[in-house]
């Protein structure tokens, strides 16, 4: 028998029933490290909704940030360009401005349509021009490490 | 003759964008994709990946912070190891579920060096590791964003295990707490392991109804 990613089976019904297992058991599945006896401090429900909301925010970001980078096809060198997008986008939203900090409310504020326009505004107002040149540069780097990868270059001595 | 140029060039059309597509995925490295449940309870398809930078940029710039702040005493494993051992040494694989343009899921196997406790000298896939996101924990939030993460994950071992020849034997020690959910998912408790403090389980051989199971 050959198997390969496409033979991995599973259907709606093991999906049930294996959430059911978890939601029995009290069981969020996490395997390594070590048993530890520490009581994790109680969860501060406001201080959650703010991270939520900072991961909501993200989501919405690196969605814009990724139809971006597809259609400017960058080929090989997506993968780079995506993770220095996403760590600049992480590293504005530290440091928003008074009139970002009012484009992120409007954003969050809920049943806002999915994705909204405002998205790509924030985006384009978060990120500078020397931020897209340098994301730009990531993948021109990842395409030529991938070319250089493929060849055997006969260098002086 | 109109309508068959324009059917012509409709099914091209579609066939060149569908290879688009098809080679962008590529690109990203994506394996497969897997359905998961949303918390509104609508299924939804989530993409499973070969673990990449943006990954562990998730890990470190989002869960992190948000597992530290809770007290989770995974917000101090080191998923860069992980990744680079998975990178430079054939018996490491690295993998991580992706939706909502998140890392929602990361698990890092063992493939070459654990044996069976239950069917001596047979090979085995060992589960490292394997975390949710904060955010899809029940035990953090009642009502997480994806619903059976973790399960899913270690369907995917059992899925390599398959592919590498070891008939779907998987390997793991369960964190207290959970030995009854392991049990319960069909999983053989082979006893305390005094090294490691914690019981080890084990699946053995996938039957045909263990995919429905």
């Amino acid at each position: 028998m050959t198997a390969d990613w496409d033979s991995l089976q599973y259907d709606q019904a093991w999906l049930e029933e294996a959430i059911a297992d978890e939601v029995n058991h009290d069981c969020d599945v996490q395997v390594g490290g070590k048993p530890t006896s520490m009581t994790p401090p109680a969860i501060d429900p406001v201080q959650l909704q703010q991270q939520l909301q900072q991961v909501r925010l993200q989501s919405m970001l690196f969605g814009e940030l990724r139809g971006i980078l597809e259609r400017s096809n960058l080929g090989a060198g997506t993968e780079a360009a995506m993770t220095l997008g996403r760590q600049l986008i992480r590293e504005r939203l530290s440091h928003l401005s008074p009139q970002q900090q009012k484009a992120v409310k409007v954003l969050l504020t809920p049943n806002h349509g999915s994705p909204p326009p405002e998205v790509n505004q924030l985006l384009c107002s978060l990120l500078n021009l020397g931020d897209w040149q340098s994301i730009a540069q990531s993948a021109t780097d990842a395409i030529e490490a991938r070319l250089l990868s493929q060849v055997t270059l006969n260098l002086p001595a | 003759m109109g309508l068959l140029l324009w059917l012509t060039d409709w099914v091209t059309g579609l066939v060149s964008q569908a290879i688009e597509i098809i080679c962008l995925l590529l690109k990203l490295h994506m394996l497969r994709r897997v359905q998961l449940k949303r918390t509104d309870g609508q299924f939804v398809e989530v993409e499973l990946y070969e673990m990449t930078q943006r990954h562990l940029g998730d890990f470190n710039g989002i869960w992190k912070s948000m597992l530290e702040s809770l007290g989770a005493e995974d917000a101090f494993w080191n998923w860069a190891r992980k990744k680079r051992l998975s990178l430079s040494n054939d018996r490491y694989e690295a993998y991580a579920l992706e939706y909502d343009n998140l890392t929602q899921g990361l698990l890092w196997l063992e493939t070459q060096w654990h044996g069976s406790w239950w069917a001596a000298g047979q090979s085995i896939v060992y589960v490292e590791a394997l975390a949710s996101a904060p955010w899809n924990r029940r035990q953090i939030d009642p009502e997480p964003w994806l619903e059976g993460v973790g399960s899913t994950l270690l369907q995917i071992a059992r899925h390599r295990s398959v592919m590498l020849g070891y008939g779907g034997r998987v390997g793991l020690h369960a964190l207290p707490g959970s030995e009854s959910f392991y049990e319960r998912r069909g999983m053989l408790d082979l006893g305390y392991d005094s090294e490691r403090e914690m019981v080890y389980f084990e699946y053995g051989v996938l039957q045909e109804r263990d995919n429905d199971s």
